[in-house]
């Protein structure tokens, strides 16, 4: 073994914690001089959750498997129920039902 | 009170949550592991990316080394996270260290996209990321048996119709709206080459570095009409 100290899966789990507790905390820290940051990164900063949440989506939906055009219809119509609502609980909902809809209608009909 | 209402956002997303700790539990003890371990890697890394990345590796015989590395690049990201959360929410070191473990997507989602993010509100919502998570995980880790694959059944869904959930409020100029599309498009592209966490934590870098550039002669543009039009 050339990490002897990593050779149990709780050892594995347990540095598996570390440096995931690591970058979570330092996030948090850097940021108490929030207050201190200039324009510009107060602007990156109002970005980072819009580009997250859209690098997470895209890769969802674009999977690559027959359900691509699915999740891509079920995406827009969550976004038109979100736009007139802002409410998270329509927009999952409108998008399941748009789902599991055009899912059902589909494999019905093939 | 403002714990539960943290607590209650999170509220819809543990519908797809519960399956995925489901299906995390059935492929860690496949891969090997023991109840026990399963467990204790929904409580102390509590990561639901990594933990089913670690267990495919665990499954593929990897080396210690190789997983701790894949979920150190899978998690960095968080960094993020701590960077937008931290600068709306003051918070003292033992407080820091107490959130910091808790941390994950949907959590800095919902808290992100409140109008008054408070200490209260994201430990609430942590606090039911963590409860769902690890009471799933315990049980998907008991019945071990004939869990269905959640991608058949479609339930994966959830995340990015969560994801869009959260991001809409956010698109409130016309840039914005061109910066997520490109952003979610490069992602696509980038996922071809590089795992989820690695592209996420690229790919919305360079978005944000993008977006803010392109933003500067309109400072406020972003944060004060969100602040307006939900007040």
């Amino acid at each position: 073994m050339i990490e002897p100290w990593l050779d149990t899966p709780i050892a594995i789990v347990t540095a598996m914690a570390v440096v995931t507790f690591v970058p979570r905390f330092l996030g948090l820290s850097f940021a108490r001089r929030g207050q201190d940051f200039g324009p510009g990164v107060r602007r990156f900063l109002r970005f980072v959750p819009i580009t997250v949440f859209a690098a997470s989506i895209g890769p969802a939906l674009v999977v690559g498997d027959g359900s691509t055009p699915l999740r891509l219809v079920a995406a827009a119509a969550s976004t038109v129920v979100l736009l007139g609502t802002r409410s998270l609980a329509w927009g999952l909902a409108s998008g399941m039902v748009a789902y599991w809809g055009v899912r059902a209608l589909t494999s019905g009909l093939g | 009170m403002t714990f539960l209402r943290g607590f209650a956002a999170v509220l819809p997303l543990w519908v797809g949550m519960a399956p995925f700790a489901l299906a995390y539990a059935v492929s860690a003890r496949s891969a090997g592991l023991t109840a026990w371990e399963t467990q204790w890697m929904s409580l102390a890394v509590f990561a639901g990316g990594a933990q089913f990345a670690a267990a495919g590796l665990f499954h593929a015989g990897a080396s210690g080394l190789a997983i701790v590395a894949t979920t150190f690049l899978i998690n960095a990201r968080h960094v993020l996270y701590g960077l937008a959360l931290g600068e709306k929410v003051t918070m003292s070191w033992w407080q820091r260290i107490a959130t910091a473990h808790m941390l994950t997507d949907e959590a800095f989602g919902v808290t992100i996209v409140h109008q008054r993010p408070s200490l209260a509100y994201l430990v609430g919502a942590e606090v039911s990321v963590f409860v769902v998570w690890n009471v799933t995980t315990a049980i998907g880790s008991a019945v071990a048996l004939a869990v269905p694959d959640p991608r058949a059944l479609g339930v994966d869904i959830v995340f990015p119709l969560a994801f869009l959930a959260l991001l809409v409020p956010l698109l409130q100029s016309l840039r914005t709206w061109i910066v997520a599309a490109a952003t979610a498009a490069a992602a696509v592209l980038v996922s071809r080459w590089l795992e989820g966490g690695p592209t996420v934590l690229l790919v919305a870098t360079i978005g944000a570095i993008v977006g803010s550039w392109w933003t500067r002669d309109a400072e406020p543009a972003v944060q004060r009409s969100d602040d307006r039009g939900r007040s």
